[in-house]
């Protein structure tokens, strides 16, 4: 297994928003997908995707309804808003932003 | 206990989640047991997450008393944490109801309530005018007249003033009574109840006159609320009168406890005023149909009898103003509109408060907004604190609301008809009440709006520098402040000055030493010959009395509401026209009575024995003494001793000046005194003439001997309502008085709560730039530019607030004009020193916060953030 990485704090909401930006998916999924495309070194905590599931939906980002999965059973489905769209594109400026700044200073020549 | 809905769906997803990483851990090659208990370590304590997950909103009504349960919990440990500026905000929202329920109430009663008769509005008040076209009463002669002649009217009825000596029931005692027609009572509306009202029989010159109706508080107060009282005969004046009805007219005529006949005597002098005189208007008749018809029957009289009526008009107004009084109107008005601006003060200062918690809480908001508590959520909890001020704020309003009456009615102008009746107006406190809580509720949520709006993150990162917009409305708030402030002020600092003013005006005789009272004699049993014998009795055994240094009788007493009036002119320029004749005020007084009030003597001579009209006898030259201004007027630069003068109009009676004396201002305070003429008393006494004694230590202690020599004369003679004059004088200025102090009250009041106000928007404007007055500070700015950076912030807002204030203030002030005495409404005084005041206190309110921020340590300041 490849090296585990730490989720950078603040940034499970924009990773959620970004999960369900293209498909519904269910708590399980957005853990899941998150965890594929990072080659399983990215891992959600449980304890924390869900309060925040929950914050985005309250909020307004998020809107979900239960579903069926695949295999049959009852599971409750995520998709984005537009509103939450609108916050993701924010939330990806910002980031992008404080990440290019970041390797700025990091890069440097001293 | 049952689950909130939202963690009983995070159950649901969380089982959903273990299975299906049980799934997948067992698709990688677990088995499957351990794939569970792997699933289970990974993912943690269900519960943990469940209490992280916040709640739903509720639903359902139990959900909502919840809900609003906590938020008033909420409320309440807020106040609790700031119990300053809950206290200042409670105690601003219950001064500011309470003095406007207190105030409106007063009014209301005295001025506003509709008056106890039915169809007010229909009521008229006719007077006659004088050629000169002041308002007059009218004599029986002319009242007769008008009313056979109008055609506006349903009715007519005349009034008389009168005060018969009641004895019989218990001691002799003089009550306040009325002659009426018998026209009187259902031209009102008010119907007996018990016995019957005047028959017409009755009210004729001549007719069976000797019957007397009861007020109903007489009757209760007198009579023990006999029911049989109908029939019993009472004396009047020593004369038998037949009681035949009772009648329910306190309310109306408060104080007038019995009801005679008019009776009008067709054939006495028409020019004898003494009459008012009341009308209903017909269906369809305005008080100008009627003024025409009424001016219609003067003009008539004037041809028809010119030696009285030459050039006299009629006037017909509604029965209000003449009841009620312009002046006190006017004072009402002034008192409701000040409070107005009060309570508007106080709405302001209300929500200049409320804005600063909320301000200060902003960090607090942002965090529950980031923590997922709704707009909704957030308005409901401010609204709820708003709303736990209104409610102790209220509370504690109509408790001091009721004491304020109860001190106003205890302490408040006495004299003042229906103010007794003032009670705790509903209507008023539910309006103040209700203003006042709208804008706590505003105020309250109006932040929550702002803070709520969008971003939330913004709100977080930027903590306690936020909510610019609030911040304006607050300097707003200020400026408002400032300006109500100056108003009201301004206007009690005027009604101040006035009061000073009257204070210092110059009677012109000696009011502290001075006792009054009245006589009752008669015209059945004295005609002015034996009323001038009778005074002489009485002066005899007062002087008798220790202390005692003159005593004089005088048709009136001083500050009495009767005011005789006059016309005269010099003989030897005497006009053809009574239009251009002397207006003036006349006394007939006895020999002393210029000892006994204080008046000095200029010139010529007192009256004595040898001016006494004797039995049957017509003086040719009747002997008069004028006062200053009168004969200044009629001999500029003369002397006036040994001169002539007409009486009343053209070929009247000519009198000859034996004397001049000072000006005595004894009619009104606050107006110039009218010129004044002095007849001897044996020309003019009235039948209830009015008798002064000077007195040379406390006037208080010789009151009792003053009532027991009045007996001892006659013993059904009392003296009727012994008064110090300075007690007369003060009650002429008791409204003045009152109203001066009441808008003093809210002076101060507003500006403490403009002091408060500039204060709380100048800390929070301190704390709200620490960071930048620290970076000032690190940079070496000088403190005392750093000071003056932020009390001329606060200048400048005060400064706005003055300004407007001076101007609302000048233009509000000229509604003052008739109720200042010797005063300007843009008195240039006052309009200089209330704004100085009130920059003063704008200085002084910033020191502490300016101080505050020259005082920050900069190293604290920056690294707080």
């Amino acid at each position: 297994m490849s090296e585990r990485v730490e989720l950078v704090p603040g940034t499970l909401d924009m990773l959620i928003l970004k999960a369900v930006s293209a498909e519904r998916l269910h708590g399980f999924g957005i853990a899941r997908w998150i965890e594929s495309v990072t080659g399983d070194r990215l891992t959600v905590e449980e304890g924390a995707l869900y309060p925040a599931l929950h914050r985005l939906e309250k909020r307004g980002a998020l809107e979900s309804n239960w579903g069926r999965t695949e295999r049959g059973r009852r599971a409750r489905y995520y998709g984005l808003t537009a509103a939450g769209r609108v916050e993701l594109e924010q939330l990806r400026t910002r980031w992008e932003g404080s990440a290019w700044a970041v390797r700025q200073v990091l890069e440097a020549e001293l | 206990m049952e689950l909130d809905p939202n963690r009983r769906r995070v159950r649901d997803e969380m089982r959903h989640h273990l299975e299906e990483l049980e799934a997948h851990l067992e698709s990688e090659g677990m088995s499957r047991d351990a794939a569970r208990a792997e699933a289970a370590r990974r993912f943690g304590d269900p519960d943990e997450i469940e209490r992280a997950t916040p709640t739903s909103e509720p639903a359902g009504w139990r959900a909502s008393v919840d809900a609003a349960a906590r938020d008033f919990g909420h409320a309440v440990r807020q106040m609790r944490r700031n119990p300053l500026a809950a206290g200042m905000t409670v105690a601003t929202l219950a001064v500011g109801v309470a003095a406007t329920t207190v105030v409106f109430s007063l009014v209301d009663a005295v001025v506003l309530q509709p008056l106890p008769f039915a169809q007010p509005e229909q009521l008229v008040h006719v007077s006659q005018t004088s050629p000169q076209g002041r308002l007059y009463s009218t004599s029986e002669p002319n009242f007769v007249d008008f009313r056979a002649r109008q055609r506006s009217f349903v009715e007519m009825a005349a009034i008389g003033w009168e005060t018969p000596v009641l004895t019989g029931v218990g001691d002799p005692v003089s009550v306040d009574g009325r002659r009426v027609s018998h026209t009187f009572f259902p031209l009102l509306g008010i119907a007996p109840i018990l016995g019957r009202n005047f028959l017409e029989a009755e009210d004729r010159y001549g007719g069976p006159t000797a019957v007397v109706v009861l007020s109903e508080g007489a009757w209760r107060r007198r009579f023990g609320a006999d029911p049989a009282i109908t029939g019993r005969s009472v004396l009047l004046d020593g004369a038998p009168h037949e009681v035949v009805g009772v009648v329910p007219s306190d309310r109306a005529w408060p104080g007038v406890e019995v009801f005679t006949p008019l009776a009008p005597n067709p054939d006495v002098y028409r020019d004898d005023q003494r009459l008012e005189t009341i009308a209903r208007l017909g269906p369809g008749v305005t008080i100008e149909d009627a003024r025409e018809d009424m001016l219609g029957i003067a003009a008539a009289l004037s041809d028809e009898y010119p030696e009285s009526n030459d050039g006299w008009g009629a006037s017909v107004r509604p029965v209000r103003d003449w009841l009620v009084g312009d002046r006190l109107s006017r004072l009402g008005y002034l008192l409701l509109g000040s409070v107005a601006l009060f309570l508007l003060m106080a709405c302001a200062s209300v929500s200049n408060l409320l804005l600063a918690r909320a301000s200060v809480r902003t960090q607090e908001m942002g965090v529950r907004t980031a923590l997922g508590a709704g707009r909704a959520r957030i308005t409901a909890q401010l609204a709820a604190e708003g709303l736990v001020l209104g409610v102790i704020g209220g509370g504690l309003a109509v408790l001091l609301a009721w004491l304020g009456l109860a001190l106003v009615q205890a302490f408040g102008p006495g004299d003042i008809a229906r103010l007794a009746e003032a009670d705790l107006d509903l209507r008023a406190l539910a309006v103040a009440g209700g203003a006042v809580a709208g804008t706590v509720v505003l105020a309250g949520i109006a932040p929550a709006l702002l803070l709520t709006r969008g971003a939330s993150f913004g709100l977080l990162r930027l903590g306690g520098r936020a909510g610019a917009g609030g911040h304006r409305f607050r300097d707003g708030l200020v400026v408002a402040q400032f300006a109500l402030a100056v108003t009201v002020v301004s206007g009690a600092a005027l009604l101040t000055r006035s009061f000073v003013e009257l204070q210092r005006v110059e009677l012109g005789f000696d009011a502290s030493s001075v006792i009054r009272f009245a006589v009752r004699l008669d015209d059945r049993r004295y005609d002015q010959i034996q009323r001038a014998e009778y005074l002489d009795r009485l002066a005899e055994e007062i002087s008798a009395i220790p202390g005692v240094e003159a005593v004089g009788g005088a048709t009136v007493a001083p500050f009495s509401s009767m005011r005789p009036s006059n016309f005269v002119a010099r003989t030897d320029q005497e006009p053809d026209r009574q239009e251009s004749f002397q207006p003036v005020s006349w006394r007939a007084v006895t020999p002393g009575y210029f000892e006994a009030a204080g008046i000095p003597l200029l010139a010529g001579r007192d009256f004595d024995a040898r001016d006494r009209m004797r039995r049957g006898e017509l003086p040719k030259n009747p002997p008069v003494i004028i006062d200053r201004t009168l004969a200044e007027l009629l001999f500029p630069g003369e002397n006036a001793v040994g001169r002539l003068v007409t009486w009343f109009l053209p070929g009247g009676q000519q009198c000859e000046v034996i004397g001049v004396v000072a000006t005595a201002r004894d009619e009104h305070l606050d107006v110039e005194a009218r010129p004044r003429i002095y007849r001897q008393f044996t020309f003019g006494a009235w039948a209830q003439p009015a008798v002064l004694v000077r007195v040379a230590g406390d006037p208080e202690g010789v009151i009792p001997l003053v009532r027991e020599a009045a007996l001892a004369v006659a013993p059904d003679t009392p003296a009727i309502e012994p008064t110090v004059v300075s007690d007369d004088v003060r009650r002429t200025v008791a409204w003045p008085r009152f109203s001066m102090q009441v808008l003093g009250v809210f002076g101060l009041v507003a500006l403490l709560l403009a002091a408060m106000g500039i204060y709380g928007v100048t800390s929070f404007s301190v704390a709200r730039r620490r960071h930048e007055i620290g970076v000032r500070i690190a940079l070496g700015a000088d403190p005392s530019g750093v000071r003056w950076m932020v009390v001329g912030r606060a200048l400048r807002l005060a400064g706005i607030g003055i300004g407007a204030g001076v101007l609302a203030a000048l233009f509000l002030g000229r509604s003052l004009d008739t109720l200042l005495y010797d005063v300007s409404p843009s008195d240039p005084l006052t309009f200089m020193v209330v704004p100085l005041v009130l920059a003063l206190v704008a200085i002084a309110s910033t020191w502490i916060p300016a101080r505050r921020a020259v005082g920050l340590d900069p190293r604290e300041a920056l690294t707080e953030e």
